[in-house]
């Protein structure tokens, strides 16, 4: 089955107002024209070239400047064209309001909606205060209107900007991951690469840790310190597992624990996590020069026996980490 | 007989009743704040204003708690069935009344729920301006709180504060689905595979579960 082609949501808008324009063109050449169709045509095209211009603005990274260009003119569009053809608040055609609101919650988000919604209720109390005097104006059918506008445009504001910020947010994972996965496939090649006693710990270590991760240790990770950068390698260590951890913030805390543990090697020093269910062990490795983090739930009995017998077998000096050590760190946080 | 409803519909109707709530309350909130502002607008610009209908005197036409706006008008333009707002230095305050008769010397004015009209002539200098836009109950509150019933209007606000809450818990209701961020685990495994081979599938799922949940 053929895929529905997708196209950006400005594109769309922009083929929306041609298809506007082109009606209101036949409208005007089948029709008796007057000067006001000749306006609104007039209107609808400079809407196109707006259109064409945010592009242009988009293009050069001027989004606020584009968004307010676009939303202004979309504005000054609709209420110039019911202006001119005496549409009331009744009408349901007045409801054509509520595109430039959409567009300003969209592109500059709900403040700016806000706003765009309180200079509407001025021009709406305006167009009631000029109009030809013929006794007061029942609001009701302005306030029916506003407020549906505002019903409408709120929770649309509200949640373009939830999905803006959504969007946002899984670029900024995803080049996080992307980050730490280079580095841990470096990791990885670097393991094969080693020789002699550390290879075979290394390697000894990858099966133990496809068991271990088996019994619910989340994630290990190790570095040699073969070209003496300690501190950077370690942070990898502590980086990958934190990434394992959807807790990137953990590599804040990484360097001081790092040169703690270069300082004395063998000695494990514990980072307690923000979540009570993580904690994340760094540890210098004597004899070697390295580095090993490891991330474990403390919660989970399973984990912590498989990550004392992986500290056991790895490292023999690390076999001082044990599940009160972890409680002490749980109990600290 | 018993029927007990199912266990999902009994799970589902707390979720309903704060769905309809908030609903409800995004609808009043958006109302009454649509009232406010209409009304409070006119006072933005100079020489124009707003004022609370304070008694039924121009009943059908304006009720109480009613406002009206106002902007001014050259007094000699103003025609009959104008309601205008005027100064009544005798009563010390302002009247909105309709004016029924226009004269050399004034206008004759009258409410439309009154029997006659108004005994004094409303003088040009006395006119503050014509009445262009009546906004219904929108001035309810200040007019209880004038005549002393405050507790409504204390009520009142106490509900305007219920709803915008209901409202605002209906809006977090429809972000629930959204994460604030997104675990990098799942980008971790998708973008390099060869990482996955350090981890036993079945491992990894419930990992990704975890995560995005916790999420």
């Amino acid at each position: 089955m053929r895929s529905r082609a997708r196209i950006p949501i400005d594109q769309a808008i922009g083929r929306l107002r041609v298809i506007i324009l082109l009606v209101a063109l036949l409208v005007v050449v089948t029709a008796k024209p007057d000067a006001q169709d000749f306006v609104s045509v007039g209107l609808i095209a400079a809407a196109l070239v707006a259109t064409n211009l945010d592009r242009s603005l988009i293009r050069r990274g001027s989004f606020i400047l584009a968004g307010t260009l676009v939303v202004v003119l979309d504005s000054v569009l609709a209420v110039l064209l019911l202006g001119m053809h005496d549409v009331q608040p009744s009408d349901p055609v007045a409801m054509v309001m509520v595109l430039p609101l959409l567009e300003a919650g969209y592109r500059l988000g709900m403040a700016a909606m806000v706003g765009i919604w309180l200079a509407f209720a001025v021009i709406s109390v305006a167009q009631l205060a000029w109009a030809p005097y013929e006794g007061p104006n029942q609001a009701g059918a302005t306030a029916v209107l506003l407020g549906l506008l505002l019903l409408v445009s709120l929770p649309a504001a509200f949640l373009s900007a939830r999905l803006v910020d959504a969007a946002v947010g899984y670029q900024q994972a995803q080049a996080r991951a992307e980050q730490r996965a280079t580095m841990l496939a470096l990791l990885v090649d670097t393991d094969a690469a080693l020789a002699g006693d550390q290879a075979a710990l290394l390697e000894r270590f990858v099966v133990l840790a496809a068991r271990v991760l088996d019994t619910r240790v989340l994630c290990l990770a190790a570095w040699m310190n073969v070209e003496g950068q300690l501190e950077s390698t370690g942070s990898l260590a502590v980086d990958v597992v934190a990434a394992s951890f959807a807790a990137p913030e953990r590599v804040a805390v990484s360097s001081a624990a790092l040169h703690q543990a270069n300082s004395e090697p063998g000695r494990c020093v514990l980072i307690p996590g923000d979540e009570p269910q993580l904690v994340i062990a760094v540890t210098g490795i004597p004899g070697v020069g390295g580095v090993w983090a490891i991330g474990a739930s403390v919660e989970d009995p399973l984990a912590m026996q498989g990550l004392e017998l992986l500290c056991a077998v790895a490292a023999p000096r690390l076999a001082s980490l044990s599940l009160g050590d972890l409680g002490h760190a749980r109990d600290a946080k | 007989m018993t029927w007990a409803s199912p266990a999902h519909e009994r799970s589902l109707r707390p979720e309903v009743i704060s769905f309809l709530a908030g609903a409800t309350g995004l609808f009043a909130s958006i109302s009454m704040l649509t009232l406010m502002v209409l009304a409070l607008v006119p006072g933005l610009v100079p020489g124009w204003g707003s004022s609370v209908v304070v008694s039924g005197s121009m009943e059908p036409a304006l009720r109480e708690g009613d406002v009206i706006a106002y902007r001014p008008m050259d007094p000699r333009t103003i025609g009959m069935q104008s309601i205008i707002v005027f100064n009544d230095a005798e009563r010390g305050s302002w009247v909105v009344h309709r004016v029924v008769d226009v004269n050399a010397s004034g206008l004759v004015t009258k409410g439309d729920a009154n029997n006659a009209p108004d005994t004094r002539l409303v003088l040009p200098d006395q006119v503050i301006g014509v009445a262009f836009m009546v906004v219904p109950w929108a001035g309810l509150p200040r007019l209880w709180w004038a005549q002393g019933q405050w507790y409504f209007s204390v009520l009142l606000i106490l509900v305007a504060v219920g709803t915008a809450i209901e409202g605002g818990r209906l809006m977090r209701v429809v972000d629930a689905p959204w994460p604030a961020r997104p675990p990098s685990a799942v980008f971790l495994h998708a973008s390099r595979p060869e990482v996955a081979r350090l981890v036993p599938e079945d491992t990894h799922a419930r990992i990704l579960r975890q995560a995005w949940h916790s999420s």
